[in-house]
């Protein structure tokens, strides 16, 4: 069968991707990169960790599931009823993995050989659920090992503390695994439940880039994808009040050096308008906080922050938009000071338009390399595609984006809807 | 696919060598000084390195320099260091685009190479030594991070372990051993520890990515060639670590809710290439003992790792688990070496890992980084393959290669890092 692309093509640099929408109801993005010998696939859904309220697609009925199940899934979907997905990877010398994150599940290879049977390995184990009494139960030890060693990082652990400071309600204030105490609810009946509802075609993308023909990888998703309706997925959010739970935690740990992460809490976006806020107030933060800000040179200098200090915007789809300021301090009280004046008197004054125009310049740069490794352009394509953007968003929002959009996200920063959580011995 | 290797001495103890692939838009020059192990000049010599990071005569403040990377396309500028064999190896790295990924046709290669030279060559001083300012906030920075090492549990783990696996030699060292040394110091100590490595350093300069123009290279490599020095050189960097009489055992306490368990087997007669395979059947491949045995059939652990440090002629398995497995565990990682020593393993396992090494080591040549390392290894050990050169020696061994490697494996350290008191955070 021939199928038409739509293509994507980035501005700056020239390069494209095509994406297709299969008639099984999965939509195809597909790179290829000239010279490069491998190939790395990914083949996701749009379920993570916070997809845990939803109406199934049997009853109607709206469920509410254990934490930790979309990644307790992801775990046992690599067993299927003949063999392990592993084995058959070992086959063709291909490496294989799979990850959760908050808003979405990703099998994925990587092979510097043949492409074709691995990506047929990886549509056919996903599509095909193989839950026992037995094998879950077999799980359980390895996940509830996996957890208790992600109790064990303070960093891990500032970063739910922080995001449960912020959050009433949202699951995002819940760890992707899940706890200890969540996951031994999780049945084969509600793993089935979920994959019935999330692991629809209609939910999923398939991004593969590298050394790769569309026609190739289109032709096998004819020989092995099963059509599958649109059951026009329904998943529930909790409300969520704009205020934060607690303006202040504190966790003892053995560390080093005392650590913290002070989070503001924004109010979600959607799509593009989501990304472009983002990106304007991950520059404002730069702007701010930044290793070239005068606030940054000061607090390194007077020993308040060291080289681990770390600003991120941290924002998604699925109803959360934060910012986060991190690092290690010996003076967590005088950092606070610190940053709460800076926020408060950059609202009073005009930013730096050298410092703006050279932050864009240095974002350009690196979005020309950014397309320049298979696995970042298999991943970049995937996740833009679950964020409902193009992977080319950056540079169009880059040659258009003001400093007074910039300016304008230091409301953000707004210290009666932020959290502090410091960890110490 | 047109990649080109070039190594070349250069003389006075500088090496260059180029490994260049027209389809990278960046490139990445390394430029590497080997030191012979002294347990002061490497903690002199690493704070050295950071603080040329910071600045230059040209741009005394770390701001002003970041600020030029930064609008040279976020170019890149960094220190790291670590061990090569018992050596103590400094990097020096700086990355950026290749010219014709410029917006304005700007020369970036020029001007990288500029920054690189002045930071190593011309760096900010004050009264013939490194500024107080940047020693004292670069010390500062290593000391935090020596006292970070107890965040991560698994790095904390091996840290310790290193210690009783590779006792009395310099592999053991960390940077929690510098300490002492660095409070010690200030500018003038570290600048001169800093002009001898100049003068003595084996010097490995590496470009890899895409093309870096040839004046820039020549540039660079004749600075270094024409700086008056007195190199100690030395070939390969093979260090065999000696196997203890006795197994070492040895057992610490740590705020955690898991446990990491750390078993040093060492080799004697090393065969690279066999025990390459040999390392991919216990542990590399989806279908490896270990992680097919330990983890998957009997749920010991959440991870079970092998690697080699094969400068060292040391295998180290590297496990995540829960306390009450513990001894079934290192029994049963003891069981994997065993199998493979006994021949209990199928043909059709082994040929799966060399399909899987060998696309492992073709995938090399899709990242710059790979290929600086692939290449960086192979001087290390003074060979020279090509990923192809090593998946044909590999494709030709045999059962009985696999089986005369893993029986020469000997256990000669156990490590173990243990819950204090359980791992829930207390919140206040």
């Amino acid at each position: 069968m021939k199928y038409e692309p739509e293509i994507i093509r980035s501005k700056l640099t020239g390069e494209e991707c095509h994406l297709y929408h299969h008639p099984s109801g999965l939509d195809v993005m597909v790179m290829r990169l000239e010279g490069f010998r491998t190939t790395e696939a990914m083949f996701a859904t749009k379920y993570g960790s916070v997809n845990n309220r939803f109406r199934t697609v049997d009853s109607n009925e709206v469920i509410t599931v254990p934490d930790g199940i979309a990644h307790y899934l992801e775990h046992k979907l690599f067993e299927n009823e003949e063999s392990g997905v592993y084995e058959l990877y070992a086959k063709t010398g291909a490496s294989a993995n799979a990850f959760t994150t908050f808003g979405a599940t990703a099998y994925t290879f990587s092979v510097s050989g043949d492409y074709k049977q691995p990506l047929r390995i990886l549509l056919d184990f996903v599509q095909k659920p193989y839950f026992t009494q037995e094998n879950v139960e077999k799980e359980r030890e390895i996940i509830t090992q996996e957890i208790n060693m992600s109790n064990d990082s303070p960093s891990r652990a500032i970063f739910f503390a922080v995001l449960g400071a912020m959050y009433h309600n949202h699951p995002v204030r819940i760890d992707i695994a899940g706890t200890v105490d969540s996951i031994k609810d999780i049945t084969p009946e509600l793993l089935y439940k979920c994959y019935n509802t999330f692991y629809n075609l209609h939910n999923m993308v398939l991004s593969i880039s590298g050394n790769i023909e569309d026609e190739e990888v289109l032709s096998i998703c004819d020989e092995c994808l099963t059509p599958a309706p649109d059951i026009k997925l329904e998943t529930i959010f909790p409300d969520e009040p704009a205020g934060v739970v607690k303006k202040r935690v504190h966790l003892v740990r053995q560390v080093g050096v005392p650590i913290f992460m002070l989070g503001f809490k924004c109010d979600p976006l959607k799509g593009s308008e989501r990304y472009r806020r983002s990106l304007a107030a991950d520059i404002m933060l730069r702007m701010l906080f930044g290793p070239l800000s005068p606030w940054y040179k000061k607090a390194f200098e007077s020993g308040l922050i060291n080289s681990a200090f770390g600003t991120e915007v941290f924002s998604a789809e699925e109803g959360y938009f934060t910012i986060l300021l991190s690092g290690e301090s010996k003076n967590i009280d005088a950092l606070y000071d610190s940053i709460v004046k800076e926020i408060e008197e950059n609202k009073k004054r005009p930013m730096d338009e050298d410092l703006f125009r050279t932050l864009l310049r240095g974002s350009y740069g690196s979005e020309i390399r950014k397309f320049n490794m298979v696995s970042d352009c298999t991943d970049i394509m995937c996740s833009a595609y679950l964020q409902h953007v193009s992977p080319f968003e950056n540079v169009d929002i880059l040659s258009t984006l003001t400093i007074d959009e910039v300016f304008d996200t230091i409301s953000l920063l707004d210290i009666d809807r932020s959290s502090l959580c410091t960890v110490s011995n | 696919m047109s990649v080109l290797f070039d190594r070349r001495d250069c003389g006075n103890g500088v090496f260059s060598t180029e490994i260049t692939d027209a389809k990278f838009k960046s490139y990445m020059i390394f430029v590497k000084m080997n030191i012979p192990p002294d347990k002061e000049k490497e903690a002199l010599c690493s704070l050295a390195l950071d603080i040329v990071a910071t600045s230059n005569r040209k741009y005394p403040e770390k701001e002003q320099l970041s600020k030029v990377l930064t609008g040279l396309y976020s170019s890149s500028l960094g220190s790291n260091y670590g061990r090569v064999g018992d050596y103590y190896s400094l990097c020096f790295t700086v990355g950026t685009n290749c010219d014709e990924y410029t917006l304005n046709g700007e020369k970036a290669s020029e001007q990288i190479a500029d920054i690189l030279l002045d930071c190593l060559f011309d760096p900010y001083l004050e009264n013939g030594a490194f500024s107080r300012k940047y020693f004292e906030l670069c010390r500062q920075d290593i000391l935090d991070d020596i006292e970070a090492v107890i965040n991560n549990k698994r790095r904390y783990a091996n840290v310790l372990f290193k210690k009783i696996a590779f006792e009395g030699e310099a592999y053991s060292l960390s940077m929690n051993d510098y300490k002492d040394t660095l409070l010690a110091a200030d500018p003038v100590s570290v600048y001169k520890a800093y002009l001898e490595m100049l003068r003595t350093a084996q010097i490995e300069i590496s470009f890899c990515g895409g093309p870096c123009p040839d004046n820039v290279k020549k540039r660079i490599i004749d600075t270094f060639v024409s700086y008056k020095r007195d190199p100690v050189c030395k070939d390969v960097y093979i260090s065999p670590s000696p196997l203890k009489s006795e197994v070492r055992r040895e057992s610490v306490t740590a705020e955690a809710s898991q446990c990491q368990l750390l078993m040093a087997y060492k080799i004697l007669d090393y065969n690279e290439y066999a025990s390459k395979l040999f390392t991919a059947m216990l542990s590399l491949t989806p279908t490896s003992k270990l992680f097919v045995n330990v983890r998957e059939k009997r749920s010991l652990c959440y991870y079970c790792d092998a690697f080699l440090c094969d400068l060292k002629n040391t295998m180290i398995v590297n496990t995540g688990l829960a306390e009450e497995n513990l001894v079934e565990a290192e029994e049963a990682v003891k069981e994997q070496f065993k199998a493979l020593a006994d021949g209990d393993f199928t043909d059709e396992e082994m040929d799966e890992a060399k399909l899987s090494v060998s696309d492992g080591y073709l995938s090399n040549y899709d990242s710059k980084f790979s290929m600086y390392f692939w290449y960086s290894y192979q001087i290390n050990r003074g060979t020279n393959d090509s990923p192809e050169d090593k998946i044909r020696k590999i494709n030709a061994l045999t059962r009985e290669d696999i089986i005369a490697e893993a029986k020469k494996y000997k256990l000669d350290s156990v490590f173990i890092l243990k819950p204090e008191k359980g791992g829930e955070a207390d919140e206040v």
